[in-house]
């Protein structure tokens, strides 16, 4: 018996290597879209499936952008606070143009991004800490600036309406955008020095910086790329709401992180892939619409939630090779 | 022989900056307002140190073993909701009627208390099989449990508040006051915190924890069975969530699961500005106090200046980072000194 | 010691086999330790030294075979087992808590308390001082271990192990990470134990320590035992003892016979006056193109710390760096490989490779430029390609290119740390212990590659604590003493042997 459990273990771990680690995130995917093709076909009518996407269009986001720091070995619960404080810099600046606006949101999240990262790279405080702390220091930030009001950008604004609503093909521009950040993404860690540096760094970082690569740099550069896809995210999800206020990005680091680990990414870094968030997405979002439609409520759904990364992050772990 | 130079010295600093800290706090709330030192104030300030402190407490011990929990804030507000219903339908199946009628509970105290403490103890139960058991990473496992758990609580109570007024003896933990302005939780949270402050320092409790976090495989090959150390850790932390989830009830005499707490992070920042280590191994249980008590004062102070809650959460949050920075700066100085080059 | 005792072996393991993931490690090994007697166990790497340690120290289980311990039939199955039988172990890597205190670690898991529960600190301190007097070592016991020096450091793991008052002890490549000064200082206090009755069993690659040390030397090889030599039969020769460990009757003739091609006229680097206070001062010395340079010193002597301040990992304070005439201060090792600066140092576990990853992974890390194609971007393929071809070129043992590195041997281990900076090709190569915890075979390997590659127009700087090493492959070699560059010897100078090095460094 012992046997039979070390071989099925054994298979599990070299098919989960060869395809990276995906294993185990298409099986879950499909296990979920058996269930739904049986119990509830609901689930794939065309307008459902836009919906649901495109709603669930900005975690996936975010998710992508934290990615790539969790690869590097650290990690940003901050991305929520960003997103908030994002759009509340940009509040005033929809009055004046909205072109001007985005660009703002643009560069709070690469700003905080950076931020982050030069923090961490300089004064080596463990990025976890850190970003508690700077998660504060934005949330009240952003509250600062609007003074508190619960509701701002309650106008129509018309770029960031037509982006966050529209669709090109039927296909929701937020789930587009999210997909083509995802792909670029996973192609730049697959054939750049860039991406490779990413990945060693997140191994081991002292023999990364032994062997030249500027680990600070990269760092940083993940951080700025996190922080401005969650500016991004932050401005389809207003888009989508018609409004903001200061709970906009309340929830997404641990969504985020959520989905990037039922994607397979490993929370001590150098382990995972892009491609395998974009499938934790599907699946987070997939699980999420499966429940709304039978009408489970949004309770049990969170407590299913919880369940499902568990299992899921226990299953990777089996597939992880060890040295004895 | 020790490497270091001015050892002492710098230990002191440390020591006395969170002293430093605290009387700074006083002080300015007194120049702020004379009502400062009122007792009304100070039962606030007393209470919420309670609170902050023994959630801090739970986490650090958590940290002290390498380990994170997440579910340390759900499970304070959740555990006393589901205790309640545990409690009605065990009486519903014993025929004694129910004890909750248009959201009022009618339950004896001790019987909630009871449960609550029980619930929160096995949700630290699964947090430690989920971790040590079957090798989920803890923040992980932790934030999985918190989903659950807080789905779980609104399924229960289906987002409806309880009402606890009619309960005898509800009040005493949260409401009582000795000599008028010491809240009986807080010399309640000052009694865990000595007790673990003891344990920490002057019995083998200590040096296994220690050892755990510091390093496990060290430990281990010692014949310390850190698996069951590091359960050991998250049970209690779930107990000491459990504790401060009854001392909320007492005091608001109320149970409501859509509270948003963010509990465990404040629990996270409290022990990381009392210099806790993520890394496990490295911190007091002394100093987490003092930075309980320092964030209590800073809460209020910051309260008293108008400044409303965002407010506070920006400078708090500046707190946790300089804090953060000093403590590391100092440890990365000792680095230098023994020729490690950081990376 | 009763004359009882003396009768019954201490220790005899009667056909231990063990095997991990279906691989067989020990085939059948018969072991025996007697009262009052040093024994040796040496091999390869991979022989099975450790897990036979283990085995006694109740960290592994064996498949089959048994063990008496003192005459009696036991079975070991944890550490706290073989803690009761008084088998105690101090394992390669000082199994310490950092973050504690030493007395704290000395008295780990077996605390000492006061009638009411708590802990006795006092006595533990106290006993803690009395224990290193015993050992004739001066340290703080109150002191934490992460401020101690390694030696120190290993000393508190041996204390630790004699505090439950071992009859056996086992010691597990104690040395490899001290100095010659260390290990007689060690060496006298293990010999104080001999003395006392214990029975002592000393793993370790340093043949010339064995032989200096050892009653009995038992050499393991691919899992079976290859034969003893004993003290009290003959003499320990090293030769014959390397014979058994390789299984070639022949022992290749020293490489210090060999003729060596002087080096080239282009100087690569150029030292003048370097300093780093505490560290190293007024160095000078060129490295030429085609030469092999070593330096011979003492471990703390500075070497280590020039080398990382020609890398950039360290800065140095005063003096001058050239690196083919232009001036080098590097700020981080990026610096340096930019200007065709490589360095292999001695922790290639942390520092030279990322364990989880696979061969490729760690030989393209520092030269992607050269895998990539036309596109300008990463070619899969030619990735591939390239790992293969260094895993032929170094005779890496290994079930393929996308093997992760950390289930290879040690040796196999340093030859892709090699890989990765011979595809870089480097014109400067500085190497710190490059051959720590490698056995024979892979050493010879490496040093063949070593001698190869200078003959690119490459210049190699070494530092080895074996002055056998350098003299295998070094054109001259640079005595270094307190941080000072106290002599300089060339392959032609009649110092150039074992003996004048020696006495050399011994002589400031």
């Amino acid at each position: 018996m012992d046997k039979k459990v070390k071989s099925i273990r054994g298979f599990m771990q070299e098919v989960s290597e060869k395809t990276h680690g995906l294993f185990i995130s298409f099986l879950i995917l499909a296990v979920l879209l058996i269930i739904s093709a049986i119990f509830i076909p609901k689930v794939f009518q065309l307008k459902n499936l836009e919906n649901l996407l495109r709603t669930y269009a900005p975690g996936g986001i975010v998710a992508v952008g934290l990615s790539l720091v969790i690869l590097t070995g650290e990690i940003d619960v901050s991305v929520g606070a960003i997103m908030t404080l994002a759009m509340a810099v940009a509040a005033k600046i929809y009055d004046f143009s909205e072109p001007a606006a985005i660009a703002a949101i643009c560069a709070t999240g690469i700003g905080t991004g950076f931020l982050n990262g030069l923090l961490i790279t300089k004064t080596k405080v463990p990025s976890l800490m850190l970003t508690i702390g700077t998660t504060s220091v934005f949330n009240g930030l952003a509250a600062i600036l609007v003074k508190a009001q619960k509701k701002y950008i309650t106008d129509i604004y018309e770029i960031t309406l037509s982006v966050a609503k529209g669709s090109i093909l039927g296909i929701p521009i937020p789930l587009l955008v999210c997909l083509v950040l995802a792909i670029l993404f996973q192609f730049i860690l697959r054939k750049t020095s860039f991406g490779k540096h990413i990945y060693y760094t997140g191994t081991n970082k002292r023999a990364a910086w032994m062997s030249g690569v500027n680990i600070d740099r990269v760092k940083i550069i993940c951080f700025m790329a996190s922080g401005l896809l969650a500016a991004v995210a932050a401005l389809l999800l207003s888009g989508q709401l018609g409004s903001s206020t200061v709970q906009l990005g309340t929830g997404y680091d641990v969504t985020a992180i959520s989905i990037a680990v039922l994607g397979g990414i490993s929370l001590k870094g150098g382990k995972g892939t892009v491609i395998g968030t974009l499938l934790g997405f599907i699946t987070m979002s997939l699980m999420q619409n499966m429940l709304a439609i039978a009408q489970f409520g949004t309770y049990v759904s969170t407590t299913l939630k919880g369940v499902m990364i568990v299992l899921v992050v226990y299953l990777y772990g089996l597939t992880a090779k060890r040295k004895e | 022989m020790s490497i270091l130079k001015n050892n002492k010295y710098k230990n002191i600093i440390r020591k006395q900056m969170l002293w430093l800290a605290i009387m700074l706090g006083l002080i300015i709330g007194r120049i702020l307002s004379p009502y400062f030192f009122a007792g009304n104030n100070i039962t606030v300030i007393l209470y919420t140190c309670a609170i902050y402190g023994m959630l801090a407490i739970a986490e650090s011990l958590v940290l002290l073993v390498a380990e994170i929990d997440l579910t340390i804030g759900i499970s304070a507000v959740v555990s006393p909701a589901l205790a309640i219903y545990l409690t009605n339908a065990i009486y519903k199946v014993s025929n004694n009627g129910e004890v909750v009628r248009g959201g009022y509970v009618t339950a004896p105290w001790w019987v909630i208390v009871a449960f609550t403490l029980l619930i929160a103890t096995l949700i630290g139960l699964v947090n430690a099989i989920l971790v040590v058991k079957c090798r989920v990473p803890a923040f992980v496992a932790t934030i999985g449990v918190q989903y659950a758990v807080t789905g779980i609580g609104y399924i229960v109570t289906k987002g409806t508040p309880l009402f606890m007024t009619k309960v005898q003896g509800v009040a005493f933990i949260g409401g009582a006051k000795l000599a008028g302005v010491i809240p009986v939780c807080f010399i309640l949270f000052l009694l865990v915190a000595i007790m673990f402050i003891y344990l920490c320092s002057s019995t083998k409790f200590g040096m296994r924890v220690y050892s755990t976090g510091g390093n496990t495989k060290s430990a281990s090959l010692c014949g310390i069975n850190t698996g069951k150390w590091k359960m050991f850790m998250f049970i209690i932390s779930g107990l000491l969530a459990g504790i401060t989830g009854v001392v909320f009830t007492s005091k608001l005499q109320s149970i409501d699961v859509t509270q948003t707490t963010g509990y465990e992070m404040t629990a996270l920042a409290i022990a990381i500005v009392g210099g806790i280590e993520l890394n496990g191994g490295v911190g007091n249980l002394k100093n987490t106090v003092k930075a309980s008590m320092f964030m209590a004062i800073l809460s209020n102070v910051l309260s008293m200046l108008g400044f409303l809650s965002y407010h506070q959460t920006f400078v708090t949050g500046l707190f946790i980072v300089l804090f953060a920075i000093i403590h590391k700066k100092s440890d990365s100085k000792r680095l230098k000194e023994l020729n490690i080059v950081e990376v | 010691m009763s004359a009882e005792k003396r009768n019954v072996k201490l220790l005899a393991m009667k056909n231990m086999r063990k095997g991990f993931n279906g691989v067989p490690v020990l085939k059948g090994i018969d072991f025996e330790v007697n009262y009052g007697e040093i024994d040796a166990i040496i091999g390869s790497n991979g022989a099975g030294k450790s897990t036979l340690m283990n085995i006694l120290a109740g960290i592994y289980h064996a498949d089959s075979g048994e063990i008496f311990f003192e005459g009696n039939k036991v079975s070991i199955n944890d550490p706290n087992v073989a803690e009761r039988l008084r088998i105690g172990m101090v394992h390669q890597e000082p199994t310490l808590c950092e973050n504690m205190r030493v007395y704290e670690n000395i008295f780990l898991n077996r605390e000492l308390r006061t009638k009411l529960g708590r802990l006795d600190r006092q006595t533990m301190i106290k006993e803690s001082n009395k224990m290193m007097d015993y050992l004739g070592f001066q340290i703080d016991v109150a002191e934490k271990v992460q401020n101690i020096n390694l030696v120190s450091k290993v000393i508190v793991t041996i204390a630790k192990a004699m505090m439950m008052n071992p009859k056996l002890l086992i010691l597990d490549e104690v040395t490899a990470a001290l100095n010659q000064k260390e290990v007689e200082h060690l060496f006298q206090i293990i010999l104080g134990l001999r003395e006392k009755g214990l029975g002592i069993v000393f793993i370790s690659h340093k043949i010339r320590e064995i032989v200096q040390i050892c009653d009995k030397v038992f050499v393991l090889r691919d899992g079976v035992e290859a034969g003893t030599f004993d003290k009290t039969r003959e003499a320990l020769k090293e030769k014959d003892i390397i014979n058994l460990m390789l299984g070639e009757k022949e022992w290749k003739s020293e490489y210090s016979e060999r003729e060596m091609a002087s080096h080239g006229e282009k100087i690569l680097l150029c030292l003048k006056g370097l300093t780093r206070h505490g560290m190293y001062e007024d160095i000078s010395f060129e490295l030429y193109e085609n030469e092999i340079i070593g330096l011979a010193g003492l471990k703390g002597s500075g070497v280590t710390e020039l080398m990382y301040s020609i890398f950039g990992i360290m800065k140095y304070e005063q003096g001058e760096l050239l690196m083919k005439g232009e001036v080098l201060k590097a700020q981080s090792p990026e610096d340096a490989i930019k200007r065709k600066i490589c360095m292999i140092t001695n922790d290639r576990q942390k520092e030279g490779l990322a364990m989880e990853l696979p061969i490729e992974n760690n030989v393209m890390v520092t030269s992607l430029d050269k895998v990539k194609d036309k596109t300008g971007f990463i070619n899969g393929r030619l990735v591939k390609e390239t790992a293969v071809e260094y895993i032929e070129k170094l005779q890496v043992k290994t079930t393929g290119p996308r093997q992760q590195v950390q289930f290879l041997s040690g040796g196999n281990q340093q030859k892709v740390v090699i890989a990765k900076w011979l595809l870089r090709d480097s014109s400067v190569i500085l190497i710190d212990e490059p051959t720590r915890g490698i056995d024979i075979k892979a050493k010879n390997e490496i040093y063949n590659l070593l001698i190869k590659e200078k003959t690119k127009k490459k210049g190699i700087i070494v530092y080895s604590p074996e002055t056998r090493e350098l003299l295998n492959m070094c054109n001259r070699i640079l005595v270094i003493d307190g941080g000072k560059k106290i002599a300089e010897v060339s392959r032609e100078d009649p110092n150039f042997t074992e003996k004048g090095i020696l006495e050399i460094m011994h002589s400031y």
